[in-house]
């Protein structure tokens, strides 16, 4: 994997994170004061016991959520307070999700997939998104499989899609909440090669949830995450 | 490639998406099917009105004439100089188009009507000889009324060589016990009866004439002979019994008058008769002239063409409404499902930067192409219905009506797309209320739902 520069400017920037969510008539407070700093090319895994604000911190990284407090600073542009038209905007241009059950549309085909984020850039043509689309599939290893549908795919090869999906839009994050938990040890290897590649290649930057040891090890930076708060933010 | 996605997200539940679209099937159908029999019956009536009951597309009268001219009729009927100047008027505005087809002076009356023994009240419409032929061979008479354009027994008005020939209706032609075999070649020359003697009476039954008498508009009592020609129907069992047509100069006689109680402008297209009715008001007062214009749908000059139409409007309007509200439930209740169950699809699309007005319109796509497909399946099934009912030629009798009448329901392109747009517009707006709800949620939210 790449190493990251550590001098290098910040990508994301989590200053004083607040968060709560109702639990019936419980407060849970998932995010307590969290602050995070995560700079261009690094590969960092979240990890922490359930509940602990992992898929809280993804989800504010990512804008598909708002904190109470604090701000959330892409590329130095605070974008906490922006409005859902914006924020959308700035998922499709800046960020790519992998999810852990791939979340895959069944009826459309690999290739069709992975051009889904592509239709919202008005300005692109429908070569340039076949272009962008082909070259997604070949560097995740499936430029064969784009006429094949989900269904008739091994969950590696549907994780793969959808990193490919993900990277489609040369995004300059991409997020990951347990991208390997539903994978056998095998294909989990494969995708976290194929995730370490394309970090190291490409320079894409990763920040990813899991809880899986061997993956841990493979990182060049573990944040700790516990009762919301970040105790461990070191590169290991 | 967002319809490509709603057109196959449809087929992905293939017994739902059949399922909705056969109800907005049926309901398409059963709107447009009884559109179908409105369309028919406003036809029916307005062609009746415009063409059998001779109010024209545009009626003039003297100012106060259409309530007054029966009591008053040398005040309040038109001149020949009215109707001169009537003509010219039309003439004025149609110019440079064919607008107007005909201006046609009606002389109306009544009087008694006497076969030599007995003696019967008549409400008689004198009418130039050659218009009856006109409008009896009318395209939209042919076409909407084909039942009462021809006579019924005889000819015409003008069919006949006869000065004197008077048209009657069925009511009153048996009223005068006159045998209809006589309009086939059985009649037997006038005779002066004795009304004690049955088989002068009996005779009286192939003799083609009548006497009509009555005062006239100076108040002097007229009577001229004619002679029976023909029988037709109005349409109403009630003004059978006493309608007459005669040719306009046999009137004039009777009544001793020029004058026409009202004139008839006939147009080559009836959607212009407002427009023509205000331009001939508005040259007629400028000329000096003393008229009440009318078109052919104002209750003044046609109450039973307005009561019916308003009637079958307003049952129309209730069946709409009944069959929309259930279409628009169901599209409701569907994508209400359909929404539920994709909820985390919401979630991804949105993550990847659709917007939720991306995703309503990609909802309210599969709405629009569930409906197109069950509103072309509908208008299908209405046209085969419709076919099958016109081809059983199913006769009933309206109450008032003098003779049968087919049910026939004639589907009108226009009023079918105008139902497929009212339907889509129903449906996309059903959607929105589906779906916003959840659109609104946060992606968050979204994503960790369990539905799909």
């Amino acid at each position: 994997m790449r190493t990251p520069d550590p001098a290098g400017a910040p990508l994301l920037e989590l200053h004083g994170l607040r968060k709560s969510y109702k639990l019936g008539e419980v407060d849970v407070h998932a995010l307590n004061d969290l602050s995070l700093t995560l700079r261009v090319g690094e590969f960092t895994a979240l990890v922490g016991a359930s509940g602990s604000g992992k898929s809280t911190l993804l989800n504010m990284a990512g804008l598909i959520d708002e904190p109470d407090e604090g701000e959330v600073l892409l590329e130095g542009v605070n974008v906490a307070r922006l409005s859902d038209d914006a924020r959308s905007l700035l998922r499709n241009e800046k960020l790519g999700f992998i999810f852990q059950s791939f979340n895959l549309l069944p009826v459309l085909d690999v290739g069709e997939n992975v051009e889904l984020p592509l239709l919202l850039r008005k300005g692109m043509s429908p070569l340039e998104r076949r272009d962008r689309v082909d070259q997604a599939l070949e560097d995740v290893g499936l430029g064969s499989l784009k006429k094949q549908v989900p269904d008739k795919l091994s969950g590696g090869q549907r994780q793969r899609v959808a990193i490919a999906r993900a990277l489609v839009t040369h995004p300059a994050l991409v997020l990951a909440d347990e991208p390997t938990a539903n994978l056998d040890s095998e294909t989990t290897h494969r995708i976290v090669d194929l995730m370490i590649d394309l970090n190291a290649k490409r320079g894409v930057t990763f920040l990813f949830s899991t809880h899986d040891e061997k993956l841990m090890q493979r990182v060049n930076r573990i944040v700790h995450i516990r009762d919301g708060k970040i105790v461990n933010g070191k590169v290991p | 490639m967002s319809w490509t996605l709603a057109g196959r997200n449809l087929w992905r539940s293939k017994r739902r998406t059949a399922v909705t679209a056969l109800a907005v099937a049926l309901g398409v159908a059963g709107l447009s099917l009884a559109a179908g029999y409105v369309f028919r019956v406003k036809n029916y009536m307005t062609v009746w009105s415009i063409y059998h009951n001779y109010t024209g597309h545009v009626s003039v009268y003297k100012k106060g004439g259409l309530e007054s001219a029966a009591v008053r009729p040398r005040t309040f009927t038109l001149t020949p100089s009215d109707l001169a100047l009537l003509q010219k008027l039309s003439n004025e505005i149609s110019s440079g188009g064919n607008r107007v087809e005909r201006v046609v002076p009606f002389l109306l009356g009544t009087g008694l009507a006497g076969n030599g023994c007995k003696t019967m009240p008549f409400s008689a419409r004198g009418m130039p000889v050659d218009f009856e032929r006109w409008m009896r061979s009318h395209p939209a008479v042919l076409q909407w009324t084909p039942e009462l354009a021809a006579v019924k027994l005889g000819v015409g008005l003008g069919g006949s060589s006869s000065l004197n020939g008077v048209v009657v209706g069925q009511g009153l032609l048996a009223l005068l016990t006159k045998d209809p075999s006589l309009f086939s070649g059985a009649k037997t020359s006038s005779f002066v009866p004795d009304c004690s003697l049955p088989a002068d009476v009996e005779k009286l039954r192939f003799d083609a004439n009548i006497q009509l008498a009555s005062t006239g508009f100076e108040g002097e009592f007229g009577v001229v002979d004619a002679e029976l020609v023909g029988s037709f129907s109005s349409g109403y069992a009630d003004v059978d019994a006493s309608i007459l047509s005669a040719p306009l100069n046999l009137l004039r006689q009777l009544y001793g008058t020029e004058n026409a109680t009202s004139a008839a402008i006939y147009l080559s297209n009836a959607t212009e008769a407002p427009s023509f009715a205000r331009e001939l008001s508005e040259r007629a007062k400028a000329a000096g002239a003393e008229w009440d214009t009318y078109v052919y749908d104002d209750v003044d000059v046609a109450p039973v063409l307005v009561g019916t139409l308003t009637f079958l409007y307003t049952l129309g309007a209730a069946i709409a409404v009944v069959l929309c509200g259930l279409a628009s439930l169901t599209i409701l209740n569907t994508m209400t499902i359909t929404v539920s169950e994709r909820t985390r699809e919401m979630g991804m699309l949105r993550s990847l930067g659709f917007r939720k007005k991306d995703l309503t319109r990609l909802f309210v796509k599969e709405a629009v192409l569930c409906l197109a497909g069950g509103a072309l399946l509908g208008m299908a099934i209405a046209f085969l219905a419709a076919s099958i009912i016109n081809a059983m030629n199913f006769r009933f009798k309206p109450p008032g009506i003098a003779d049968t009448m087919q049910f026939l329901i004639v589907l009108s392109p226009s009023v079918l797309f105008a139902i497929a747009l009212v339907l889509g517009a129903l449906g996309a707006l059903a959607t929105l209320v589906a779906v916003r709800g959840k659109v609104n949620e946060p992606v968050a939210k979204l994503l960790s739902s369990t539905g799909a």
